[in-house]
């Protein structure tokens, strides 16, 4: 009796569900990407949608007639808010529009210059969306950037996913998800960066490239960073390993390439003389990883000196940075506001409301320290042994 | 061949007269049957007495002679064909009685059956008998009986002897390493297989009896001083309740002593490797033997001997680990593989990495059903192709998963009636199944594998947590002759959890599972870990 009794509402706690919420897996139209543009009254959404069957290894289809068939589909629809647009697009699709698996998200400039907040409400609102999504800005319409067709990859989406992956590679762009971003817009001593897509051309085919970054003040697009003042940014938030430096060689200028292994900064801020003033110190590892000049770098003088060398560039690159942030934007993106207020709670009340004047003219030491531990496995220049013999000093 | 002093033999037979009566403990009541004589002086109508009671049988053998010594006295020996040896009978009983003259100068009968009982007989097991009803329980148990004309008794000789298989491998329970052997239809045969592999004076024996109509003889055998006194008693305790009429199996006995008889679990292990169940008895356990089927219960049970195979203790210690963790990952993945994926495409597509669930979504494009149909048609689809390639001839077999491969496999898929991605997970599943050494535990995990397919399509993934969590909660509860089904996992004792997920080397497992055998039991000396190279080279730098 008692097990008849437990079957039968084990039955009826299951069969009462009815399936609840249940959708097929097939029955969704997964979106890979979204481009945000600026309509007349409001926002233009453009989604960018897998189409399912393109991604079997086995399609038997039709032979040969539709070869060349897109393995994706972009639609756009417009609303007053992006949750109206959002929904219009399901007057356009067949299957339900599933957001969980969006990898990029890109914002028009001109929309990026009004209030940011409207956006980020809906994506950080909707428990559909996932906060592992990189953002970006792109200074033309958002929407077409869809539409390039990669040529390594299926489709855009992941093309964009990921060269934005491994921005730091080159060290000249820069890349966010939405998680940190939403951290930092919502952070009030600390205003937030982007990436930048832009589009160029290759092969005389539109191609999208990533480059500088994108700053934001109060709520909106303040402008762009370029790339000497992006890989700064990177130093400051030690995201810079595994890119590289280009350093004149320290004896004949000629250029040296420097493999970053390591890269750390830390912002202290001190009080002096009422006002507060920023020390950044980076420590870097660096490895050679490729040398035009004939010097010999296996000695220690020499190896000091390529040192200083790397020391003065990274010296530059931060400086330049801090410069953009302060004079170009006098926008707080690097965090000097935060570091201020968790070391000085008490000082940080007195000047809070003076804080965007202050930062301006913040006084800011910046103290690199370069290590060079190794460099690589061929020591010597890979030069004809006469001229080798003949080593400069 | 056997003796067998049947000195517990079953009270069945004294059954109570309130109860209801078991086929073939339902003896006559009328006292003048010939069931209830004994035996009288006049050996023609002893021979029919006997013919009479077992209703004049045509395999029985009937040999009247004469023995000749100091008086002629006729004498009759009974068998039965097929289950005596007959040239024992014919080359040295009967030659002996009717040849040899080491009684001529006897003058009575008695005293000749005296003589003949002391002198005549070259078999280990006489006996005498003066009941018509041991006669012929002797005499269908394979004996034969001598029967002398004017003896008020008969002698009961051993010559049990049938056809029987040959000691060969086990098939239920492949090694790779390990010994060949495997256990036959003969529980004397197969308590010699124990006996060659424990040689110690604590090996305890006992013999029972169940079965009012087969009579089957089981033995208990265990360690004494080693095994646990109260699981001994316990069994011997179970073993005494069974009224049944037959024991074909030992699964019978399996059943009617198990602990929770509704659990889908398996409750008592079984094995039909004689070197598997000397290491159960080895550690404690208590080995169950039956007559007439190679296969042997061993009590306690728990849960993780189900995972383990003897090559694990055979092999290195790394590769028996590896080996035991691939199946009880197999024996999880048999178990929820289905039903995590029918969640994770019907609830949960966030959770599957995209280009997956694009692969996915393109595979199960077309397809007609609901995953949950889909699933279970493909695995009820599999269950059948399993349970017809087991029951027919080797060579049509294959021809049966040729044809369920290929063409379910294949056209099923083409047609678009089933999606690839299900396709590999059933496979998946399937062979996960395989991987389980007992057959009985796969069971549970086939069995346990429906409702929580279905848990998952109605609730998606706190569905599975949900029947995960009743599967666990029952496990827990559940006990096998005193010892937790899931220890050592609740006991914690440490001499078997190093012998659960991972198989530590032998000379670290210095004790005896205490959940099992008594408390405290060395397997061997501490300090066993073989450490001869740097002894060595000490012993070089001393010089």
């Amino acid at each position: 009796m008692r097990i008849i009794s437990l079957v039968l509402v084990l039955a009826i706690l299951i069969l009462l569900t009815g399936c609840w919420n249940s959708r097929e897996i097939n029955e969704l139209a997964f979106v890979l990407s979204i481009a945000l543009d600026k309509a007349e009254n409001g926002f233009k959404i453009t989604a960018q949608i897998a189409k399912a069957e393109m991604y079997s290894k086995t399609t038997t289809g039709g032979a040969g007639t539709s070869e060349k068939e897109k393995p994706f589909w972009v639609i756009s629809s417009n609303g007053k808010t992006i949750f109206e647009a959002v929904r219009n697009m399901a007057a356009i699709s067949p299957r339900r529009i599933f957001w969980s698996h969006i990898k990029v998200i890109i914002i028009n400039e001109e929309l990026a210059k009004n209030n940011i907040l409207e956006i980020f409400d809906f994506f950080s609102r909707n428990p559909e969306l996932r906060l592992r999504t990189w953002i970006a800005i792109t200074q033309g319409e958002a929407g077409k950037i869809l539409e390039i067709v990669p040529l390594m990859e299926k489709e855009p989406s992941q093309n964009i996913e990921k060269i934005i992956e491994k921005a730091n590679l080159s060290g000249k762009a820069y890349s966010i998800m939405l998680k940190n971003f939403l951290e930092e817009y919502l952070d009030p001593y600390m205003e937030p960066v982007a990436s930048r897509i832009v589009v160029t051309e290759v092969n005389s085919r539109p191609t999208i490239k990533l480059e500088g970054a994108s700053v934001f003040k109060s709520g909106g697009l303040a402008g762009w960073l370029n790339e000497d003042e992006t890989r700064g940014l990177l130093w400051l938030k030690n995201k810079i390993r595994g890119s590289i430096e280009v350093v004149d060689c320290p004896y004949d200028g000629l250029p040296v390439t420097m493999e970053i292994k390591k890269g750390r900064t830390d912002i202290k801020s001190y009080i002096r003389d009422g006002v507060p003033a920023f020390k950044i110190n980076a420590a870097a590892a660096g490895k050679l990883t490729e040398q035009s000049c004939t010097t010999e770098f296996n000695n220690p003088e020499a190896i000091s000196a390529l040192e200083n060398a790397l020391a003065s560039v990274i010296h530059k690159d931060i400086e330049s940075t801090v410069n953009a942030a302060q004079k170009k934007f006098s926008a707080d993106i690097l965090g000097f506001g935060r570091e201020f207020q968790s070391a000085h709670k008490k000082e940080w009340r007195q000047i809070s409301s003076n804080w965007s004047e202050l930062f301006k003219s913040a006084n800011v030491d910046i103290n690199v320290k370069v290590e060079i531990p190794e460099v690589s496995l061929l020591a010597k220049p890979l030069v004809p042994r006469e001229t080798a013999s003949k080593t400069p000093r | 061949m056997g003796d067998k002093s049947i000195n517990n033999e079953f009270k069945i037979l004294k059954r109570k007269k309130n109860s209801r009566a078991v086929n073939g403990a339902d003896l006559p009541s009328d006292k003048n049957s010939a069931l209830y004589k004994s035996v009288s002086g006049d050996m023609t109508s002893n021979i029919e007495a006997i013919k009479k009671v077992m209703g004049n049988p045509g395999d029985i053998q009937v040999r009247e002679f004469a023995i000749i010594c100091g008086i002629e006295i006729s004498a009759a020996i009974i068998a039965i064909k097929g289950l005596s040896k007959h040239d024992l009978i014919n080359g040295q009983i009967l030659s002996s009685l009717m040849l040899d003259m080491r009684f001529k100068d006897a003058e009575t009968v008695n005293e000749v059956f005296d003589r003949i009982k002391q002198n005549n007989l070259p078999d280990v097991y006489v006996n005498e008998e003066a009941n018509i009803e041991n006669i012929v329980s002797e005499l269908i148990s394979g004996n034969s009986v001598l029967l002398l004309d004017k003896a008020e008794k008969a002698l009961v000789m051993g010559s049990q002897g049938w056809k029987e298989r040959q000691v060969s491998q086990p098939i239920t329970e492949n090694v790779v390493r390990g010994p060949r052997d495997g256990f036959i239809e003969n529980i004397d045969s197969n308590i010699a297989l124990i006996r060659r592999r424990i040689k110690s004076f604590d090996l305890r024996v006992d013999s029972f009896k169940a079965g009012t109509q087969t009579k089957t003889d089981l033995y208990v055998v265990y360690l004494s001083g080693i095994a646990r006194e109260e699981v001994v008693n316990e069994v011997k305790k179970r073993l005494g309740r069974i009224e049944i009429d037959s024991i074909l199996e030992s699964g019978y006995i399996e059943e009617l002593i198990e602990d929770s008889p509704l659990s889908p679990f398996p409750m008592i292990e079984h094995s039909e490797r004689p070197d598997k169940v000397s290491a159960a008895i080895l550690e404690g356990r208590v080995a169950i033997m039956v007559d007439t089927t190679p296969f042997v219960l061993l009590v306690p049970t728990i849960f993780i001997q189900f995972m383990q195979s003897a090559d694990d203790y055979y092999e290195r210690y790394l590769i028996g680990s590896l080996t035991r963790s691939v199946r009880i990952a197999a024996y999880f993945i048999s178990v929820i593989l289905p039903a995590l994926y029918i969640a994770l495409t019907s609830y949960h597509q966030e959770m599957i990495p995209t280009p997956l669930a694009l692969s996915i979504a393109a595979s199960r494009e077309g397809v007609p059903f609901p995953s949950i149909g889909e699933a279970l048609i493909m695995e009820a689809t599999f269950e059948i192709l399993r349970e017809a390639g087991l029951r027919l001839p080797q060579q049509t077999g294959q021809a049966v998963s040729i044809v369920g491969g290929i063409v379910i496999g294949q056209a099923a898929v083409q047609a678009g009636i089933v999606s690839q991605a299900m396709v590999i997970i059933v496979a998946l599943t399937g062979i996960s199944s395989f991987a389980i050494p007992a057959f009985n535990a796969a069971g549970s995990g086939r069995l346990l594998r429906f409702p929580l397919m279905l848990f998952a399509a109605f609730l998606g993934l706190p569905g599975i947590l949900a029947g995960l969590s009743i599967i666990t909660i029952h496990l827990c509860g559940l006990r096998s002759f005193g010892v937790s089904y899931l220890d050592p996992f609740i006991s914690a004792d440490k001499a078997v959890l190093d012998d659960t997920v991972i198989r530590k080397p032998w000379w670290s497992m210095l004790y005896l599972p205490g959940i099992i055998a008594r408390k405290g039991k060395m397997r061997m000396r501490p300090g066993m870990k073989p450490t001869y190279r740097t002894k060595n080279r000490k012993n070089d730098g001393n010089k």
